[in-house]
């Protein structure tokens, strides 16, 4: 069977070449940048007005936003001729500058902003037609399945092992032991689940992707299944992120259309179903064992591990719980090699991450770095600095479950796990700029009362622990508290840290513990 | 055929169990009563014509979305609120019934997610994001001037203004949500535009 899914492909790609070629037909192609973010500020009617008034000589396709969301709305334009136009911060008034017009009006072009970037679960998001697998398979789409399927199940597992490729999701678990140790479990079924539940503020980046690239992540969610042994595939998509279900839901239909997915996936005889589900928002949703819950319509609440889901998860059969942004680096991984994936990356920990880069910084979006990079490079470098006006004080890493760290600490590079002592970790990859309008005291707070608001209520230490830590903070933030408020946060930190279920509880109390180890004084100085 | 608690039941008394030698009671219910009594002794309140012919509706609905299975819970819930907004008790009740899954655990499973909506919004959903990038562009000043137009002019209707936890808009702070549209880099005046009746004194 080994050369007929490479055979497939080749077949597929040839029909697709032919009705990419069919549909240019010597006209300039319009891809408008269209995602959650970019429709925010107008992009849906900029696609809309270009669609109706670019002459015969034009097309419009949409794509995702390619994470410069500053820039928004985007639109690149590829002329008969092979040059390029860009157009930043259209609005619907500019069709004509589409064609005709110069560059950005303005703006030029940030070459820090891409230049530092390494992309590769990124590569081609923002220019391929983010609705249609025809453009996916030109930009070299469904290689690494076609290769994926010409090796065994196991060879996969190798391959993807000897990336070091981790969880992409916060956990950081190596994704070819959760494939391997769901494979050893004996089962009539095995199941596939995409946690594309994004429920972390100030976290943006599978749903660029889910946009952008849903092609990507169908790919390797299909190879992740094969190497599992799952015949069942779910996407579980947050509710926040209706585009992203809509174009996912779509991505799966086209591939199924080409034979990518269903019974006998590229005549490999390799047979996966594969299904969208909605979330119903909640951070803790996104923990393995509560989606799971969810899943099976029960309360949004976390299981009891083990069993871990490699051997009972849903509905009691081995099940792979993968990150969206996770899946999206395997296509690459089979493609091009193991040693190729390798290379990228700091020497212990290979390949890239994506970061959702918010606050005081002049470029917000999505970028994607290798494993290893200061984050002072990230904020200062790629995002361009704080906003006029301000000076950078620290910055929130890792979102809710982790904490903050001072201005003097922004040089530690990017790895998974801790980046501190005091439990600061990288998460699921969000950093948010931190400026002197930011007091430490608002924005842990800010986060402490956010847990409180999640805390599923399961396990007591969580549930009653979390809002004990938002009063001593806010008993603090009126009267400056007293050095008893400082021990009970301290106290109250360690105690649902050690005692609760999931994991939203255990690191409830890092944000406290990391903003009284660097900005003691300052939140002690509040009184 | 029996029901274990059915209020109309007959009661009959059967041999201690296990030689225990107490009488173990347990409830007959003779004539199980017909599918649609049954529904409507589900309900707490007395069923109308009208709302009868709204649960049948509904059930006809299910039945064309989703298969008999408890996984469907949440989608089901989903559709619920896609079509009324929120979730009506009598709603969940029959999907409950639908689903097989007690009134009590729908219930409990849909207070548990931060999505849904249990009570109906006003005419006008207005959500203003406080998360951390939002609230250091200025978000708070945004929900206090947009609560205070809506307070002067709610433009005929009853408008909600909540705070959000994150629209995971960060990138585009600061963001509102007007009735399910967002609007990035926000603006009073941007926002307005999408309120009932422009709000805008």
């Amino acid at each position: 069977m080994t050369g007929d899914a490479k055979a497939a492909l080749q077949q597929i790609r040839r029909e697709a070449a032919r009705r990419l070629e069919a549909r240019r037909d010597g006209r300039a192609r319009v891809a408008v940048q269209v995602s959650h973010c970019s429709i925010s500020v107008g992009a849906d009617g900029v696609a809309e007005a270009l669609s109706a008034c670019l002459p015969d000589a034009a097309y419009v396709v949409q794509a995702g936003c390619d994470g410069a969301c500053f820039e928004a709305p985007k639109v690149i334009t590829a002329l008969p001729d092979g040059g390029n136009r860009r157009l930043i911060n259209a609005g619907a008034a500019d069709a004509a500058a589409v064609l005709a017009g110069p560059h950005a009006a303005g703006a030029a072009w940030p070459e820090d902003f891409y230049s530092r970037q390494h992309r590769l679960a990124l590569d081609g998001c923002g220019e391929i037609d983010s609705e249609d697998i025809d453009d996916y398979v030109a930009h070299g789409g469904y290689e690494g399945l076609a290769r994926a399927l010409s090796m065994t199940p196991g060879e996969v597992v190798e391959e993807v092992k000897a990336s070091g490729l981790r969880g992409r999701g916060g956990a950081y678990f190596p994704a070819a032991m959760k494939w391997e140790s769901a494979r050893s479990v004996p089962s009539d079924r095995r199941y596939l689940v995409v946690n594309a539940e994004e429920g972390e503020p100030g976290i943006f980046k599978d749903r660029h992707l889910m946009e952008g690239v849903p092609h990507r992540i169908v790919e390797g969610a299909i190879i992740a299944a094969y190497a599992t042994g799952a015949s069942e595939a779910y996407l579980y998509i947050n509710a926040e992120a209706g585009l992203s279900a809509r174009r996912m839901q779509l991505a799966l239909e086209q591939a199924a259309d080409l034979g990518l997915l269903g019974g006998d996936v590229l005549g490999s005889g390799f047979g996966l179903a594969a299904e969208v589900r909605r979330g119903a928002g909640g951070y803790v949703c996104g923990e393995e064992t509560t989606l799971l819950n969810t899943m099976e319509g029960y309360r949004r609440e976390p299981r009891l591990r083990p069993p871990f889901p490699t051997e009972s998860g849903l509905w009691a059969k081995p099940t792979v719980i993968n990150n969206v942004e996770t899946l999206a680096n395997v296509p690459y991984i089979l493609a091009t090699g193991a040693e190729a994936f390798r290379r990228v990356g700091s020497g212990a920990e290979s390949g890239t991450k994506l970061i959702s880069l918010s606050g005081s910084v002049r470029r917000p979006g999505v970028v994607e770095v290798p494993m290893g990079t200061p984050i002072r490079d990230i904020i200062e470098g790629i995002g361009g600095g704080p906003v006029p006006g301000q000076t950078l004080t620290g910055a929130a890493v890792g979102g809710p479950s982790s904490g903050v760290i001072p201005e003097s600490m922004l040089d530690i590079p990017i790895a998974p796990g801790r980046l501190h002592d005091t439990g600061v970790i990288l998460g699921a990859g969000g950093i948010i700029a931190l400026d002197g309008r930011a007091e430490v005291l608002d924005v842990v707070r800010m986060m402490a009362a956010y847990n409180a608001a999640e805390s599923c209520g399961k396990c007591t230490p969580c549930r009653e622990g979390t809002p004990r830590i938002v009063d001593a903070l806010d008993r603090i933030a009126s009267n400056g508290g007293s050095e008893g408020d400082l021990e009970e946060l301290r106290y109250l930190a360690h105690v649902v840290g050690a005692a609760s279920l999931c994991g939203l509880g255990q690191a409830a109390g890092t944000p406290v513990v990391s903003a009284l180890h660097f900005f003691g004084n300052e939140m002690s100085a509040v009184r | 055929m029996y029901e274990k608690a059915a209020p109309s039941g007959s009661r009959t008394t059967v041999g201690g169990a296990a030689g225990i030698g107490r009488p173990l009671t347990i409830r007959i219910v003779y004539n199980p009563p017909m599918r649609s009594e049954r529904e409507r002794s589900g309900g707490a309140r007395p069923v109308t014509p009208l709302q009868r012919q709204r649960q049948s509706e509904l059930r006809a609905a299910l039945r064309e979305r989703f298969p008999r299975q408890r996984g469907q819970l949440l989608p089901a819930l989903h559709f619920l609120q896609h079509e009324f907004g929120h979730l009506p008790d009598w709603a969940m009740e029959v999907v409950g019934w639908y689903l097989g899954v007690p009134v009590s655990e729908v219930y409990g499973a849909a207070t548990s997610y931060t999505e849904l909506r249990l009570e109906g919004a006003g005419e006008c959903l207005v959500r203003v994001c406080t998360g951390i990038t939002c609230w250091m562009s200025g978000s708070s000043g945004l929900l206090e001037t947009i609560a205070s137009w809506l307070r002067k002019n709610p433009g005929g209707g009853v408008a909600t203004v909540e705070e959000a936890a994150c629209g995971f808009l960060c990138a585009m702070a600061p963001a509102v949500e007007v009735d399910g549209r967002w609007v990035g880099r926000a603006t009073p005046e941007a926002v307005n535009e999408l309120l009932p009746g422009s709000a805008l004194p």
